[in-house]
């Protein structure tokens, strides 16, 4: 099994080569040039600004950058062009805010999801299905960003019984969990929302179809109780297409993190990268794109993993 | 079907709607700023003395475009790719299946920000980044109807008859597999009019003074709390558009494809904006 | 509420004497004594005589700009000027006129030929380490600013290039720079190559960064050094956290030579989505925005009608106006020019898209400065006028209904970089027949691939011309023939540029800065549109001294106090 869990692994490193390289090409081709962001727009000579180029490495051949880049990376050495922080240190700080809010929605978004799909599965077609359904083609379709500003409207700037921005309270540094709880709720639920939706609906037609499974049947015809058949047979069947699709979801995070950091005002990794990419900052551009990646492979590797357990027979394939 | 009797009055009031109003959308008048609804401009005008109705449906019509020619892009990068891979299998079959994996493993949400803030949001590029991004989840899953259709008894029976491979390609797989290609089309251009929202939203995508319906959100969302209309009517826009096209995605699928069971092949598409 | 007092004693004492001082000194040609006696603990302190003084205690949080790095030395003059005051001082710091008042220099003389400053240092100031601030760090920190390896730093460090002996140094030819003598550790005497009037308030109000924490850094890698990120300065705030895209926390420093801060702390906000600002305002998140993060003018009426705020316009930094490229032949001829300008009505631009929160200017020097001149001939909103001047240039209309000369429609390209007022200009030259397309861009893809190349048609910018404490600086870079990107040439501008930093009478220089601007307003190379309000919110409660612009009311920070 071990072997099989290393070669996975071991396949996703061309992958990582090929995605750094598709986006170190897509930075050498952008124009504009990281130099003239760092100083101001009244005048250095061509000369100082080619000295400022040489001070941020963007004179050396392109291999010779790409290298450095790739390593500078892991071992910290790549900075940030602007504030010189080492990228992966700002990685390492951004990364608990957008796994925090991610895992809590992604948490949220499960619970939520297979309770109402396992409730509207108990009588398709019924009110309660048709309500669900609905619901989840709605819930897809509202933008997140306006769902934020909604939320924002009305709990923060109207009621005022949450935070209006960031992950903790202003000017506190660290990390407090219970201080945070109230800026979690927020960007928690928005990232929840349609994430919910989606896990609703396959909850329940893999409930459904694990209903009418004939094992099931049989079950039932032994006598047992519905709500133990419910348990021990529905659900444990119904969980292999449930873990596939919170799998697929996963990476959706990622991508969300970016508006609802922004709008959350959360220092996270959707942040730093958005702020970065406008700001021609190579370096932490070049890290964010690398982590996100390696985030999908490793969340396709654990939706894998979940996989083997929720179903024994894919780990024999 | 009401989804696509919704859409087609959204695609008639874009199409159309231009011009049934007197003003030009990017016509500033500035003595005229942030008018509430009147007669003259029956939804307003915004920040810059724009009339909100006619940036409304000029916006609609940037951002129906940009979903309905991403789409188009994306189902035809995805149907060529599928179809090619499981119909020739072998090498070529895994060579192209790397690189949907990793066009998938890509963050497309960053790599859209990446080349946007790189190269600026014109619409072509639009198009094409948010196009070539989300072909994938498609070309898999044509892929693995072609691999399904090929074992089916009239493939094999018109490949014994003397068909071609093409002939056969394009008469049986593709047409027993159009009606997942349709609904996962329909679907992902509701996801794509999210996509080029937040992106607009954001200040990525279309850049003003081009409206859409994404950056008119962002421009009232400034005056949220005197100017509220601003920031909802494009916020409607969307939603209703977005709504239609998965109602009309699920209606079609219940047309096209009504088995319970393949219901599932056509996995999530919720996008991340 | 008692928001005057704390610069009343300002106005009212130094100013005086100070200009009086400087008519004396014209007079006399000689020595003269800018120091005087009014340090700023004495005289400058907020009185605390009216009815509900300032008091100690409390917080702010500020919405203004978020740092990449708090190290001076490496910072554009556009970010130490909001960042680095905090934490930071220089020897002299800018008064509300701009004249130099005394900071960590508590006097200075100059000799009477105008070239050699000599600075008696204060003896009290300690860095927030506890270090003793001495002549060393004086020379240290000047020569960090040149150093040959100190790329990022070459914009500040040209602020020293008139010292004797700089220009070596920076081209590694010199171990030092001469011209900066420690006489004894609290005296320093420089030496310029030339009378430079702007001296004392720019280079000599640059921060001066403590030498024993800085000595042995790698002058390349000066970004990466932690002090970089936690800055060890003399200024009244002593940095507590900095969490990257989130907040600046700093606290009063106790040993503030000026007189401990009256705010315990201040937490200077980042926000992410710029929209999201104000919304953060009103919510009570944030107690005052303003600089960068003005309030959006369209927010100006909320804001004033809000009885928990307080709406404060200030002159904003910012230039608003189009250059001309004179590669283009069309734009080298001044009528053609003249014409555009007077397609341009100003007026409308002012009350409306600026909803009358904006300033006139027709000029490249910002109205907050003593050398601004209000009233420089502007060709505006006149479209007979317009039309006259085109049709005596031989352009005329065609069957489009634009202009047309020899078969060349007029028709150009204009660059417009974040400016709001692209498209209103758009509609107003289309009236006259002049076909403007407006390309917006990006400052990265402007910047370097098209405005330094040479290749704009006209550029719509929005620069901060008012940023630089002297109305010297812009003007070699953008005007004068050996450095403007417009091939713009006129002998007379080029000369005046030069004149007015050789004297260090105001008066004089103020003259030469007038006839400057009317040459340039005559002469039409770029069109002045105005200066935008930058609008300062402030939340009852905390109290903020009125000052002209937004940096001096950044720098002011030591004054502010809770009033609740």
């Amino acid at each position: 099994m071990s072997r099989y869990w290393l070669g996975r692994v071991a396949q996703s490193i061309p992958m990582l080569v090929a995605v750094s390289l598709a986006v170190f090409v897509v930075l050498q081709l952008a124009p504009g040039d990281p130099s003239t962001l760092l100083a101001d727009p009244a005048y250095l000579d061509d000369r100082q600004r080619a000295e400022l180029r040489a001070s941020l490495g963007l004179d050396e051949p392109l291999p010779v950058q790409y290298v450095r880049t790739m390593g500078g990376i892991l071992d910290g050495s790549l900075r940030s062009f602007r504030t010189k922080e080492p990228t992966i240190a700002m990685l390492g700080d951004a990364l608990p805010v957008t796994a925090t809010v991610g895992l809590l929605g992604l948490g949220v978004a499960t619970l939520a999801g297979v309770a109402l799909g396992a409730y509207a599965a108990r009588q398709p077609g019924g009110r309660i299905d048709r309500a669900l359904s609905i619901a989840v083609v709605s819930a897809i379709s509202i933008p997140t960003f306006v769902l934020s500003l909604l939320l924002l409207r009305v709990f923060a700037e109207g009621l005022r019984v949450l935070p209006a921005t960031g992950i903790r309270p202003i000017g506190s540094s660290g990390i407090d969990p219970i201080a945070s709880i109230p800026h979690l709720v927020l960007p928690v639920l928005v990232t929840a929302f349609p994430l919910a939706a989606i896990i609703a609906r396959y909850s329940r037609d893999a409930v459904r179809e694990a209903l009418v499974a004939e094992h099931v049947r049989t079950a039932e015809g032994k006598g047992l109780r519905p709500g133990t058949v419910q348990r021990r047979h529905v659900l444990r069947n119904a969980l292999v297409p449930i873990v596939s699709v919170v799998g697929t979801v996963a990476p959706l995070l990622l991508g969300g993190s970016v508006i609802v950091e922004s709008i959350f005002g959360l220092p996270g990794v959707g942040r730093i990268a958005v702020a970065a990419a406008l700001q021609r900052d190579f370096p932490v551009v070049m890290t964010t794109t690398l982590f996100a990646a390696v985030l999908v492979i490793f969340a396709n590797l654990v939706t894998d993993i979940a996989y083997g357990y929720a179903d024994p027979r894919i780990r024999l394939r | 079907m009401p989804a696509a009797a919704l859409l087609g009055v959204v695609a008639l009031l874009v199409l159309i709607g231009p011009f049934a109003v007197p003003y030009a959308p990017e016509a500033q008048s500035i003595a005229e700023r942030l008018r509430p609804p009147t007669p003259a401009h029956p939804l307003g005008t915004d920040g810059f003395g724009r009339d909100v109705l006619a940036r409304l449906l000029a916006g609609g019509r940037v951002s129906l475009a940009v979903g309905l020619l991403s789409m188009a892009v994306a189902v035809s990068v995805g149907v060529l790719v599928g179809a090619l891979s499981g119909y020739a299998g072998g090498a070529a079959d895994a060579a192209l299946m790397r690189l949907t994996e990793l066009v998938m493993v890509f963050p497309t949400f960053f790599l859209i920000i990446l080349v946007v803030a790189s190269f600026g949001g014109s619409l072509p590029l639009l198009v094409l980044v948010i196009g070539l991004t989300s072909w994938p989840v498609g070309a898999r899953i044509l892929r693995g109807e072609v691999l399904r259709t090929r074992e089916r008894d009239f493939v094999t029976a018109a490949r014994a008859i003397g068909a071609t491979e093409a002939r056969i390609l394009v008469r049986h797989v593709l047409v027993n597999v159009v009606a997942v290609v349709i609904v996962s089309a329909t679907i992902r251009v509701g996801t794509n009019i999210l996509i080029e929202a937040g992106l607009s939203y954001l200040g990525l995508g279309v850049q003003p003074p081009l409206a859409s319906w994404g950056n008119m959100v962002a421009d009232g969302a400034r005056v949220i709390r005197t100017d509220w209309w601003l920031t909802l009517i494009p916020a409607v826009a969307i939603f209703v558009t977005v709504l239609g096209f998965n109602l009309l995605g699920e209606g079609l699928r219940d047309l096209l494809d009504p088995r319970e069971e393949r219901a599932r092949r056509v996995p999530p598409q919720a996008s991340a904006a | 509420m008692n928001k005057e007092a704390p610069m009343s004693s300002d106005r009212a004492t130094s100013r005086h004497t100070r200009r009086q001082l400087l008519r004396a000194s014209a007079a006399l040609g000689g020595l003269w004594l800018a120091g005087c006696a009014t340090g700023p603990s004495g005289g400058e302190a907020p009185s605390a005589a009216k009815t509900k003084g300032p008091r100690r205690g409390g917080q702010a949080v500020i919405y203004v700009n978020h740092p990449d790095t708090l190290n001076p030395a490496i910072s554009p003059v556009s970010t130490t000027i909001y960042n680095t005051p905090f934490f930071f001082n220089g020897l002299t710091r800018p008064a509300d006129d701009y004249l130099p008042l005394p900071d960590l220099a508590e006097s200075w003389t100059v000799s009477p030929d105008g070239k050699t400053y000599r600075f008696a240092l204060r003896r009290d100031v300690r860095f927030h380490d506890g270090a003793p601030f001495t002549a060393d760090d004086v020379k240290f920190t000047w020569e960090l600013y040149s150093h040959p390896d100190n790329a990022p730093g070459r914009q500040i460090g040209g602020f020293f290039s008139r010292i004797a002996g700089a220009r070596d140094f920076t081209a590694g030819k010199a171990s030092e720079i001469g011209g900066i003598k420690i006489v004894d550790p609290y005296t320093v005497e420089v030496t310029l190559t030339e009378v430079y009037a702007p001296f004392l308030t720019v280079s000599a109000g640059q921060m001066i960064m403590p030498k024993h924490v800085w000595k042995d850094a790698a002058v390349k890698q000066l970004g990466a050094h932690p002090a970089s990120r936690k800055p060890v300065g003399t200024g009244p705030f002593v940095i507590e956290s900095w969490t990257a895209n989130e907040s600046v926390v700093m606290r009063a420093y106790d040993g503030y030579h000026g007189g401990r801060p009256y705010l315990d702390r201040i937490v200077s906000l980042a926000v992410a989505d710029q929209g999201r600002g104000f919304d953060l305002l009103k919510a009570g998140d944030v107690d005052a925005m303003g600089l960068y993060a003005s309030v959006p003018i369209d927010n100006y009426e909320e804001l004033r009608s809000d009885p928990r705020l307080e709406a404060r316009p200030l002159p904003g930094l910012a230039n608003q106006y189009v250059e001309f490229n004179f590669r283009l032949p069309v734009f080298q001829d001044v009528r053609v020019r003249k014409a555009l300008s007077y397609a341009t009505d100003r007026r409308a631009l002012r009350e409306s898209l600026w909803r009358g929160r904006a300033t006139h200017i027709n000029g490249p020097i910002h109205p907050a400065f003593w050398a601004a001149k209000a009233d420089t001939t502007t060709f505006d909103g006149d479209a007979a006028k317009a039309a006259d001047l085109f049709a005596q240039a031989g352009w005329k209309r065609g069957a489009d209904g634009i202009l047309e000369k020899d078969g060349q429609t007029l028709r150009f390209k204009m660059q417009s970089i974040q400016t709001g007022y692209d498209v209103a200009l758009q509609d107003q030259w289309k009236k006259i027949g002049v076909d403007a397309q407006v390309e917006r861009m990006d400052f990265g893809s402007f910047w370097a691939p098209l405005y330094l190349a040479g290749k704009t048609d006209a550029a719509a910018l929005n620069l901060p011309f008012g940023l630089y404490l002297d109305p010297d600086y812009p003007l070699t870079g953008y005007f004068h023939s050996s450095l403007n990107r417009n091939k713009y040439k006129n002998e007379k501008v080029d000369a005046l540029i030069g004149q007015a930093t050789a004297t260090l009478d105001r008066e004089e220089r103020r003259q030469r800065y007038f006839d400057l601007q009317e040459t340039l307003a005559q002469d039409v190379p770029h069109l002045w549109l105005g200066v935008p309000d930058e609008i300062w919110g402030v939340r009852k409660g905390l109290v903020i001294p009125k000052k002209p612009v937004g940096y001096l009311t950044i720098r002011s920070a030591r004054e502010w106090y809770r009033d609740e």
